[in-house]
């Protein structure tokens, strides 16, 4: 076999070897970079049942804006639910709610809005999307939204 | 076993090479710059930090000259990577600061399965001679001929991206069963992604609500997803198969896009089916195509346009074709040898004739892959 070949073969066994070997691990707790099981989608949801802490501003007259990724963590969503519900774990609810208002207060387009909440809702995704049936909610933490000249 | 070793070292141009490591290397740095802002901000919170695969070396976050260091070097070493600059050895050091880099990333938590396919490939193709054509390594030397060393790299690249495809549906299996096809999983994972965005204040699908209730269309969906991805290693059997698979792949992409808004970059622009098809011909065609305006524009300035013979051919390699080629490695019309009596046109006309595949712009590599029928 010419080295060329010999080359080949060991870069081709070694490489789909790898790329395979998360196949004898769980597809969920065996996932990683870049070596991954792919688990995206594979999961059943009951009911399409979602619990979910996330963060929405809230105006005088009751109105809400739910806050954009961008705003409480990160611009990548599935990346700041992990932030949010990692600051809830933690006790921290409170503190990201002053960090986000903080935020907002820079924003005019938040101008109408006078304070923040965390939220841990409890929904069925499908009865909330077809039929806009919304779940429960709770209010974990909420702080105004500084503004200059507020008392 | 002969055979298929015959099969796996099949010969192929090494423009077929350059050209993949051309569009992952200018992947790679349209995705680096589009993170930017994330790396020069202050979304990595230490108390978030979760490690995965080599960044578990580290026991604390990078600070953030550290971190900028990283993606700056990652970024510089992707363009030196494009240009095929000191490839040999400056490629294995892009592969490895792309892994880091990407690892880091995913490190925060949430592990994105959309870059993984692409610091698979970078790594493949950062040990093989892709530099050797269209590369500034290249520039001066006479042009190689087509070789094995050139065609198993992308025969490589292709058999790994079937096996992640393989992966995902080994896992839908796993996890939901063969009642994964029945449409109810698929349903809820639609539902409950859209309703996470929406109440995350992030844009969500505007057919997905409406969608949700054509059970039938769901099944069908699910059952086509685990077609798509349990199947893919037939890609590799047949050319036919393998361009049948890759718009089926492509267009589950799509239809995640559509329904559930999530991108996945790279297989939607076609990259991740690129291995599978003669994807020198997109750079052939935007080199003629930069030539032809440079020649237009010397023209219209009163100077003789370069080109003709000076600048040889070399559009995909094939011999067969009757290219000639020179030291630069850019594309010219010089005709191919023609039978006499034969019709004779311009080589590279024939390329530019040539049907794009979905994503590409390339067709398939059906004279000297294992995908050939």
């Amino acid at each position: 076999m010419s080295t060329t070949r010999l080359y080949g073969v060991v870069l081709t066994v070694v490489t789909l070897a790898a790329v395979a070997w998360p196949l004898g691990r769980h597809p969920l707790a065996g996932d990683s970079f870049p070596l991954s099981t792919y688990p995206m989608f594979a999961q059943r949801r009951r009911d399409a049942r979602l619990y979910l802490e996330y963060v929405v501003a809230v105006g005088p007259g009751g109105g809400r804006r739910h806050v954009p990724p961008a705003l409480v963590a990160s611009p990548e969503v599935m990346q700041a639910i992990t932030t949010v519900h990692q600051a809830v774990a933690r006790g921290d609810a409170p503190v990201l709610c002053r960090r986000v208002a903080e935020r907002l207060a820079r924003r005019s387009s938040y101008r109408g809005f006078d304070t923040v909440q965390v939220v841990a809702g409890n929904h069925a995704a499908i009865a909330y999307l077809v039929d806009g049936v919304h779940g429960s909610e709770r209010i974990l933490a909420a702080c105004p939204i500084p503004r200059e000249g507020a008392p | 076993m002969t055979w298929l070793l015959d099969r796996w070292f099949a010969p192929a141009p090494p423009e077929r090479l350059a050209a993949m490591r051309i569009l992952v290397g200018l992947f790679a740095i349209g995705l680096l710059i589009s993170q930017l802002p994330l790396w020069l901000g202050h979304q990595f919170v230490h108390a978030d930090f979760r490690p995965l695969g080599v960044v578990r070396l580290l026991d604390h976050p990078l600070g953030r000259g550290a971190r900028l260091a990283l993606v700056g070097a990652t970024l510089g070493l992707a363009i030196a990577f494009t240009l095929g600059v000191v490839h040999r050895w400056l490629a294995p050091v892009f592969a490895l600061a792309l892994l880091a880099t990407l690892t880091y990333r995913n490190s925060w938590g949430m592990a994105f399965h959309t870059e993984n396919l692409l610091v698979l490939h970078v790594l493949v193709l950062a040990v093989v001679p892709a530099a050797a054509a269209w590369s500034v390594d290249a520039r001066g030397r006479p042009g190689a001929p087509p070789g094995e060393r050139f065609g198993w790299p992308l025969r490589l690249m292709a058999a790994v991206t079937v096996t992640t495809y393989l992966l995902a549906g080994v896992a839908k299996l796993r996890l939901g069963g063969w009642a994964w096809a029945h449409g109810d999983a698929l349903r809820e994972q639609i539902a409950v992604d859209n309703l996470r965005k929406h109440l995350m204040g992030s844009p969500m699908s505007p057919v997905a609500a409406p969608f949700l209730e054509y059970g039938w269309l769901l099944q069908a969906l699910a059952v086509g997803t685990l077609v798509v991805e349990l199947g893919a290693p037939l890609a590799l059997l047949h050319r036919r198969i393998a361009a049948a698979w890759a718009v089926a792949a492509w267009g589950f992409h799509l239809g995640v896009l559509a329904l559930m808004a999530i991108g996945f970059p790279y297989p939607l622009i076609g990259l991740a089916y690129a291995p599978l098809f003669k994807c020198e011909r997109l750079i052939a065609w935007a080199l003629r195509r930069g030539r032809r305006r440079r020649d237009h524009e010397q023209l219209v300035l009163g100077e003789p346009p370069a080109g003709g013979a000076e600048l040889a051919v070399g559009l995909d390699g094939q011999p067969d074709l009757g290219e000639a080629r020179g030291p630069r490695g850019l594309a010219a019309e010089v005709p191919a040898p023609a039978h006499e009596g034969e019709h004779q046109e311009p080589h590279v006309e024939r390329l530019g004739a040539q049907p794009l595949a979905p994503g590409v712009g390339a067709v398939l590599a059906d004279d000297d892959d294992p995908a050939r029928g």
